[in-house]
């Protein structure tokens, strides 16, 4: 096996891709002689570390703006379409999204990862960093409450830290309160600031903490000092559960490989009992 | 990245609009940074993110599953991206820095600087299969060529930018 062929394979094995067993081998035997490669494979690893930290851009929500044209095409008279809306449904997406959906995206892809697939490889399926923020925005649309918990085991971040572990815990309460907590357990071989990370929403007020420096954005304000309430007091009661929805996912073998994740949500019929039962141990700030 | 319920994309697909507002409620997000990180234009990924799903709107009942739903999604956001691109004239070959949009200005210099440092030929699968995080057959079904394609530019791209950073590095 010559270099460049050494480093096509390096370059597809950090991708999670398989190699076969021979390849593998073949591999192993040139990294143990080539110092270059080695060189390229950790300067692999720091480009994915930029590349996964950039905090993603506000996104915009365009929901309406779509449905208005797409709405306008559907009217066109050569169109067969079936027109079906929910009755009564109103989406508070675009309250929430400026400030609140934004924060969150910025905070999680920033803190933890861009993109990258989390797998659960009992069943194959897989859960997309952004499901998170997604299963938020869906639950403003329809539901008043959101819990949910994840497991989070992320392999190949680097070679010296082959695995780390966190676990993440999501509130939302319609229509702009959020609650976000990252707590990193892995236990770093080197002097490492564990990716712990406190989010919280409520409307145009917010407190977070997490390892600076925190992005420079006018959407940024200056921090709320709040107290935290501790996790164990949340409401279980009064909430239905249910686990978030995945796909099958065919990067088999790539960076995320698993996430266990609870959901507990109130729909807006469970209103009054679900806030009843919640309302001394909601946290954030009153 | 996860394809959409099955019974949403059906029902999208024979016309309920609320359930194509469920993949547009899905995806925008997606479709939107997607197509900035193609433009480093806010303006212009919107225009795009529209585009798009109207184009996936249009073409819906022609999408057979191939492939990955968001990987045919994808494709039409890109298309989307270039033609909008080429009736602006202004085809982004260098990635324009953004301020505050990294959370270490270090590591967003590094970033672009290896960024600028390749093709929009290399750059596409990088963002796709690194940020993205797409499989090298899905970002193979949203560039339209094949895995051993991938797989090459993957590695030129990473060769380049490692590269481009070394020569920063020394510079310094």
């Amino acid at each position: 096996m010559n270099h460049e062929q050494a480093e096509r394979l390096l370059s597809a094995r950090i991708d999670g891709e398989r190699l076969s067993t021979r390849a593998s081998a073949s591999l192993e035997q040139h990294l143990e002689t080539c110092a270059e490669c080695r060189v390229f494979e950790r300067g692999a690893y720091r480009l994915r570390e930029v590349a996964r930290f950039e905090v993603a851009p506000a996104v915009p929500d365009l929901v309406d703006q779509v449905m208005t044209a797409v709405g306008a095409e559907a009217e066109r008279p050569r169109s067969r379409l079936r027109v079906v809306r929910p009755a009564g449904r109103r989406s508070i997406l675009p309250r929430l999204a400026p400030v609140a959906a934004a924060l969150v995206v910025g905070a999680l892809i920033g803190s933890l990862v861009v993109g990258g697939p989390w797998q659960r490889p009992e069943t194959g399926s897989a859960l997309a960093a952004t499901e998170v923020t997604e299963g938020v925005s869906a639950a403003a649309a329809r539901l008043d409450a959101y819990r949910a918990t994840f497991v989070i085991d992320e392999r190949h971040l680097s070679p010296e830290v082959p695995q780390r572990h966190l676990t993440m815990r999501v509130w939302f309460e319609a229509p702009e309160r959020f609650r976000l907590d990252v707590v990193d357990h892995t236990d770093y071989p080197m002097a490492a600031t564990p990716t712990d990370l406190k989010l919280l929403v409520d409307g145009s007020t917010w407190y977070a903490a997490g390892p600076a420096p925190c992005p420079a954005s006018s959407t940024w304000a200056p921090p709320v000092t709040a107290e935290m309430v501790p996790h164990d007091t949340l409401p279980a009661h009064g909430l239905g559960s249910s686990t978030l929805r995945s796909r099958a996912h065919s990067a088999a073998g790539s960076w995320w490989e698993t996430v266990r994740a609870t959901v507990g949500m109130c729909t807006r019929g469970s209103r009054t009992d679900a806030w009843r039962c919640g309302a001394a141990c909601w946290p954030f700030p009153s | 990245m996860n394809d959409p319920d099955p019974r949403t994309l059906t029902r999208a697909r024979e016309g309920d609009l609320g359930a194509f507002e469920d993949l547009v409620r899905q995806y925008q997000a997606d479709v939107w940074r997607f197509a900035y990180h193609f433009t480093r234009d806010r303006s212009l990924a919107d225009d795009v993110t529209q585009e798009a799903f109207l184009r996936a709107f249009r073409f819906l009942r022609g999408f057979r599953g191939d492939s990955k739903f968001t990987s045919w999604l994808f494709r039409i956001a890109r298309n989307c991206a270039m033609d909008q691109i080429k009736a602006r004239n202004v085809y982004v070959e260098r990635v324009t820095p953004i301020a505050g949009t990294t959370t270490d200005p270090q590591a967003r210099v590094e970033l672009h600087a290896a960024l600028d440092a390749v093709s929009s030929e290399h750059r596409e699968p990088f963002m796709l299969v690194e940020v993205f995080g797409l499989s090298y057959q899905e970002a193979a079904d949203v560039l339209g060529v094949r895995v051993g394609t991938i797989k090459s530019r993957m590695h030129r791209a990473r060769r380049a930018m490692m590269d481009a950073l070394a020569v920063e590095e020394e510079a310094q």
